[in-house]
């Protein structure tokens, strides 16, 4: 579902673009990278990543932090997303969702999701993570590692790691 | 069991605007690419209603995470501060029926303690996104209070919004149902409290609405045709029943003053100790012909 945008607002993004988009292979990521340290709910980012390209402008990476799903009974979710600020316009992005758990002091990959969607965020726009639960009694430490790849741009590989939260989800 | 999670809805029959399928339309590719498998959220009241995450961080609730990428670098990194967001839905169907027409469920924060529950601010970006995309006759409110995890709020108490309520038509009279439900033994609200919470409602309301005694509740949630509620459907709700109903007066009917009696009922079960999860609703008791 897309709401359809005024050709005015997609010229003029078009104009703010002109002469500084540099079209390159995007950059592919098979696992995250992510910093942090358990139990923290603090910005954390992984930094050990390259710089971008010129042309991607600005853009938000965007998620939510890990959560039981309202709908599906048992399962946990997580979201992410972006927005396009300043950047080419009509263009996809690969967003990546690493859902995780720590297990003996590691951050171990539950689920990992991927999806071209357009900037925007809302169910249409967005990649899920989820996992289904097991009845196995527990807590345990969550979060999600988020990476987004302005399709056809080299962008920059900073990932956005949410922050931890303790479900009584079973694994 | 779940971790302090808030859920407000707001009901009632929504007839979208004449130019809404000018506007809206399916777009089929944009699952088209996904390396994950189909994604099973996805409607278009879905889609809408997350226009009100971007309205909350306009009023400056910032409610997701992110990263402000500039020019190939970091250039600010945020995580929620007012409330954590969940998930959004609702049911838009142009049947001229009592609808869920949107609800939103999110993370409470506690670490720091805020004080009470963001009820307020969530039912406002919620009923200004539905006035983007049709005209709502409003007809009831529910919300899930995880009592447990809400700070005691020093700085502003309920009471001080009767003069803002008083501020209405003296001649206006409005039907109100108002509900509390909660799961038996967690140490929340029980039948025998609603003499007590009723007088308390009464205090705090200073006039502005007239209150009467306890009615029997109804464990079938029975008798609020201004509701489209199924507490055992939804995820975080089942297992609750009615426990308390009581039937009130206001000067008008707004999702404005819904709140305030959700939240008076909230702030008057705080101070009586009884701090486990409830839903506590406010309808109307007849629904608009």
């Amino acid at each position: 579902m897309r709401i359809r945008t005024g050709a005015a607002a997609a010229a003029l993004a078009g104009l703010l673009a002109v002469g500084a988009a540099v079209p390159a292979q995007a950059d592919s990521h098979d696992t995250p990278r992510p910093r942090g340290t358990a139990g923290s709910t603090v910005n954390t980012f992984d930094t050990a990543s390259r710089a971008a390209g010129p042309g991607v402008g600005m853009f938000q990476t965007m998620g939510d932090n890990v959560h039981f799903s309202h709908t599906v009974r048992g399962n946990i979710n997580a979201h992410g997303w972006w927005k396009n600020l300043r950047g080419p316009a009509g263009i996809k992005a690969k967003v990546t969702v690493w859902l995780q758990v720590k297990r003996g002091g590691e951050w171990k990959t539950l689920t990992k999701a991927a999806k071209n969607v357009y900037s925007g965020g809302g169910s249409g726009k967005r990649t899920a993570a989820a996992y289904k639960c097991t009845y196995n009694v527990g807590q345990y430490d969550f979060r999600s590692v988020i990476d987004v790849d302005l399709i056809g741009y080299a962008d920059d590989s900073y990932r956005k790691v949410t922050p931890t939260q303790r479900l009584g989800c079973g694994l | 069991m779940f971790p302090p999670t808030v859920v407000v809805g707001l009901h009632g029959v929504l007839e979208t605007y004449p130019w809404f399928d000018r506007v809206v339309k399916r777009d089929a590719d944009s699952d088209a690419d996904s390396d994950a498998g189909s994604d099973a959220e996805g409607s278009v009241e879905e889609e809408l209603l997350f226009l009100a995450v971007d309205r909350a961080g306009s009023y400056g609730w910032q409610t997701v995470g992110g990263l402000l990428h500039e020019d190939g670098r970091v250039a600010a990194a945020h995580d929620p501060t007012a409330w954590a967001h969940e998930e959004v839905g609702g049911d838009w169907t142009q049947d001229g029926g009592v609808r869920r027409l949107a609800w939103l469920g999110a993370g409470v924060l506690t670490d720091p303690p805020r004080p009470g529950l963001p009820v307020r601010p969530i039912a406002l970006v919620l009923s200004e996104t539905l006035a983007r995309v049709g005209a709502t006759t409003f007809t009831g409110l529910h919300a899930l209070l995880p009592l447990q995890a809400a700070g005691r709020n020093t700085a502003f108490h309920q009471i001080e919004l009767a003069p803002w309520f008083g501020m209405a038509d003296p001649d206006a009279r409005h039907e109100v149902v108002v509900t509390v439900s909660g799961r038996p033994g967690e140490g929340g609200a029980v039948e025998d409290d609603a003499a007590a919470l009723c007088e308390a409602v009464r205090e705090r309301a200073q006039g502005a609405v007239d209150v009467s005694a306890p009615a029997p509740a109804s464990a079938a949630g029975d008798g609020l045709p201004g509701l489209a509620l199924d507490l055992e459907q939804a995820v975080h709700t089942q297992g609750m029943r009615e426990v308390i109903r009581f039937d009130c007066r206001t000067r008008e009917w707004s999702p404005d003053i819904a709140v305030w009696l959700v939240e008076l009922v909230a702030e008057a079960l705080l101070e009586a100790g009884r701090s486990a999860p409830v839903v506590v609703t406010a309808s109307l008791a007849r629904v608009p012909a």
